[in-house]
């Protein structure tokens, strides 16, 4: 595969709204539309059918709204990242809006490879007192391992969550919603999703949005 | 009722393909919701993957929209899943764009294009809490119009719908709309404003006539019960195409079309006798070549799609279509976009287009032959010999494409089991032809539709075939296929029963739909979903008898159920092609040779208008 590649860029951006509900593929389809119409010459891979190379960090679970997206696209010529922002965002439709966009080098790893933990915020609406979900949370915080059955291929696997759970805690009470912050860690091998989380504290609740708020990597 | 971001949330947490719901897309138009005299909602009574794909209802939406009192949003069938969840929730089906309950619009405008949907339209009015019977409906509930190819024979839909749009929609759906404001202004609303509408060409409002049936089931007459309902009703037609919509949406979603699209003509001038399109979108109206260029350019500069589709019902048919291709190529080749052209024809030329246009990997390549045999290829009014049809193979074949799609019909009028037989010894031909080109890795694959008489077709009159017969000769195809390098697939009867039923269907069988649904039946086109015992269960309950809609030919006296529709082509002239298809007789392209189909007669005030506008004695595709 030779792709003629002048330059890297790396783009975080938000999503809401009506976008909450693309799927990833979804998202990469839109994002090559949006940069056709912006007029930015991705490096395409050459042969039979050329696409463009674009990488993102982490795939965004359908209904997830998140104020931090990673996605790395290879130019064909340099582009100064500040100047093409106005040009982006002019085509951004409802529910993405780009915050930044950084030139990184080529040979930088890429986003998935290095990236280490998610950090999420939720808002759960439920008829349940703060305390009991304090206690929920250093309950399970204070267990060395949490156990749950998840089926794969309609089977049963007994799968355990608590070294995938960095951090949990309870903000506060706000607009009738309990504020929780979760951080998970990023592995290849095995995820879990916020709501597995929420399912294994054993409280009951009406709503819960989940929000994506950080993607941090290896050495940061 | 709007329905609210948290409702939403709830909703679409339940359903498989949120996306299909959501919105939001690129491209959409939000208007202002109090700002606008009328509100108008385009309804697709299929899923939002299919609807997104139709052209015409991209069409609509952006001419509505242009219009700056009026404001039109999107509506599609919602999954099973999806319907369940508003059920539960009692929350009525809502529009993408303000996600407004269809009841608040004053005018729901659906899309008839295909008879197995139809249970799904009645499922959208109900989710949206309107009655299903336009004889129950009042002032409080919206005007429920329908347009589309399904409206030229309305009859099955008319206890469903206040006002059918027949023809072309660009103009008369604004004087629609515009007579709606009218009335509107003046406090009235849904069926009251049916009053504004009588009088406006093209508009059928099925409530103002009543059909009478002999002993025997046929229409003994069909006649208005107001003065002033016009009869027959005409098919409205533009006498030039409008300005092509540049500022179509973009779904998010993966979609069954996922590209930009112009119509670069209307109509088709080739006259093959079993083909509805090619009557009811006549006449030729080709658009200008520097104006499909202009469009392509603003197409891929507002959606940022890489591919475009030149549509038409035979796309290298249009006489500028090579100045239009090459100039498309030399303006964005490099940008990597890619052109492609649906419904070519079997001839040299449009494979030398097709080879211009492919640059990637060559995938198949599809062939409408229709039918087996030269003498019923003659029937059809085809125009293909067996030689075009090997030429172009080969052709093809040396070009490096490896699979060739073959279609056929099969019940054809005249039709007999030699017909079959030479199906099977055409697709091997090509097969070997294919081998002795390409070596073993070529595939054909053939795909044997059953043919349904459609309204307005030289073979209205001719019966659908019985079961029995069809069955025999997909027997005898299969057994006479090559066993290797072909794959063969048919179309399975039930649907093409029930496609017949309804297509062919007269007023009667409003009360036949209306039960089916009630039994359960839902996108019937979807295999998984179709449950044709429900249908039989509901003409049983009616005490219709179905097989005298399909299977029963019909003679020149007797009314058909479609004759106070006029598709601008007179009676006479398709009797005529019926008589000559019988003999074999063949009808040349049109466009050489004026065959008297009436559509010159009819339309003489927009053939001066397009004159005018084209500066040309000849705008149209008409000698």
């Amino acid at each position: 595969m030779q792709i003629t590649v002048a330059q890297r860029l790396r783009i975080i951006y938000s999503i809401s709204g009506a976008l909450s509900y693309a799927s990833v593929l979804d998202i990469g389809r839109l994002w090559e539309r949006l940069f056709h119409r912006a007029h930015i010459p991705l490096a395409y891979s050459q042969g039979f059918n050329p696409h463009p190379r674009m990488q993102f960090a982490a795939a965004l679970a359908v209904g997830y709204t998140s104020c931090y997206e990673v996605l790395d696209i290879w130019v064909s010529r340099p582009l100064d990242a500040d100047a093409i922002i106005p040009q982006l965002r002019a085509q951004c439709p409802e529910g993405l809006s780009i915050n930044v966009i950084e030139s990184i080098p080529l040979d930088a790893p890429s986003p998935q490879a290095t990236l280490r933990r998610m950090g999420y915020r939720l808002e759960m609406e439920s008829q349940a007192l703060d305390t009991e979900l304090k206690n929920a949370i250093a309950n399970l915080m204070d267990s060395s391992s949490v156990v749950f059955e998840r089926s794969r291929k309609g089977q049963a696997k007994d799968f355990d969550m608590r070294p995938l759970i960095l951090d949990l805690r309870y903000v506060h009470y706000q607009d009738n919603r309990h504020i929780i912050e979760l951080t998970l860690a990023f592995h290849a091998q095995g995820s879990i999703r916020p709501e597995e989380v929420i399912q294994a504290m054993h409280i009951a609740f009406d709503r819960l949005y989940i929000q994506r708020v950080a993607l941090v990597w290896e050495n940061e | 009722m709007v329905i609210s971001e948290s409702s939403l949330r709830e909703l679409l947490s339940q359903v498989q393909k949120p996306g299909r719901y959501a919105g939001g897309e690129w491209g959409a138009t939000r208007k202002d919701w109090d700002n606008s005299a009328i509100k108008f909602v385009l309804a697709y009574p299929d899923l939002y993957e299919i609807g997104m794909s139709n052209l015409g209802l991209s069409i609509l939406y952006e001419i509505v929209n242009k219009q700056p009192h009026m404001l039109a949003e999107r509506a599609y069938a919602p999954w099973q899943d999806m319907a369940l969840a508003l059920e539960q929730a009692t929350l009525p089906l809502f529009s993408l764009e303000s996600r407004h309950a269809l009841i608040d619009f004053d005018v729901i405008g659906f899309s008839l294009q295909h008879e197995l949907n139809y249970t799904n339209l009645l499922s959208m009015l109900q989710l949206s809490q309107i009655p299903l019977l336009a004889s129950e409906r009042d002032a409080r509930h919206p005007l429920v119009i329908a347009g589309g190819s399904g409206c030229y024979n309305p009859e099955p839909m008319a206890d469903f719908i206040d006002a059918f749009v027949i023809g072309d929609g660009e103009e008369v759906l604004i004087e629609l709309l515009n007579a709606t404001a009218e009335g509107r202004r003046c406090g009235l609303r849904g069926a009251q404003l049916l009053g504004k509408l009588v009088g406006i060409p093209g508009i059928y409002i099925p409530a103002l006539y009543q059909p009478t049936y002999f002993s025997t089931g046929a229409l003994s007459e069909f006649v208005p019960v107001s003065s002033n309902a016009p009869l027959p009703i005409r098919k409205r037609i533009v006498p030039m195409l409008e300005a092509a919509p540049t500022h179509p949406v973009v779904a998010t979603m993966d979609i069954v079309h996922d590209r930009a699209a112009v119509e670069i003509m209307r109509g088709c001038s080739r006259g093959c006798r079993f083909c509805q399109a090619g009557i009811i979108y006549r006449p030729i109206r080709e658009r200008p070549v520097e104006q499909v260029i202009k469009v392509v350019d603003q197409l891929l500069e507002n959606t940022g799609h890489q591919e475009v589709a030149l549509v038409s019902l035979s796309s290298s048919d249009h006489s500028g279509i090579q100045p239009i291709i090459d100039a498309v190529l030399v303006r964005h080749a490099d940008e990597g976009v890619s052109l492609s052209l649906p419904s070519l024809r079997i001839d040299s030329f449009s494979i030398e287009l097709a080879e211009k246009l492919h640059t990637g990997r060559k995938t198949g390549f599809t062939f409408a032959p229709e039918a087996g045999s030269q003498r019923l290829r003659d029937v059809i009014n085809k125009g293909v010999t067996e030689d075009d049809l090997l030429r172009a193979a080969e052709a093809v074949f040396r070009h490096g494409w490896q699979r060739v799609k073959l279609y056929f019909m099969i019940g054809l009028p005249t039709e007999t089991d030699e017909d079959i037989v030479e199906i099977a010894r055409l697709a091997a031909s090509i097969l070997e032809l294919g081998r002795k080109i390409r070596g073993r890795m070529v595939e054909v694959s053939v795909t044997v539709s059953t043919f349904v008489p459609k309204p307005h077709t030289p073979f209205q009159w001719a019966p659908l075939l019985d079961q029995a017969i069809i069955n025999h000769r997909q027997e005898l195809l299969r057994s006479r296929m090559p066993k290797r390098g072909i794959k063969l697939s048919w179309s399975d009867w039930d649907a093409t029963w029930l496609e017949a039923l309804i297509s062919r269907g007269d007023r009667r069988l409003g009360p036949v739909i209306l039960r089916a649904w009630q039994l359960g039946t839902r996108f019937d086109a979807w295999q998984e979903c179709f449950k044709p015992e429900l249908w039989r269960q509901a003409l049983s309950d009616t005490g219709i008898n179905g097989d005298w809609y399909t299977t029963r030919s019909r003679d020149q006296e007797e009314i058909l159920p479609w004759a106070h529709i006029d598709a601008g082509v007179s009676e006479k002239f398709l009797w005529r092609e019926y008589e000559r298809a019988l003999i074999g007789a063949l009808s040349p392209d049109c466009r050489e040779e004026c065959h008297n189909c009436g559509i010159l007669k009819n339309y003489t005030e927009e053939l001066d208008v397009a004159r005018e506008l084209a500066g040309s004695t000849r705008p149209w595709g008409c000698p």
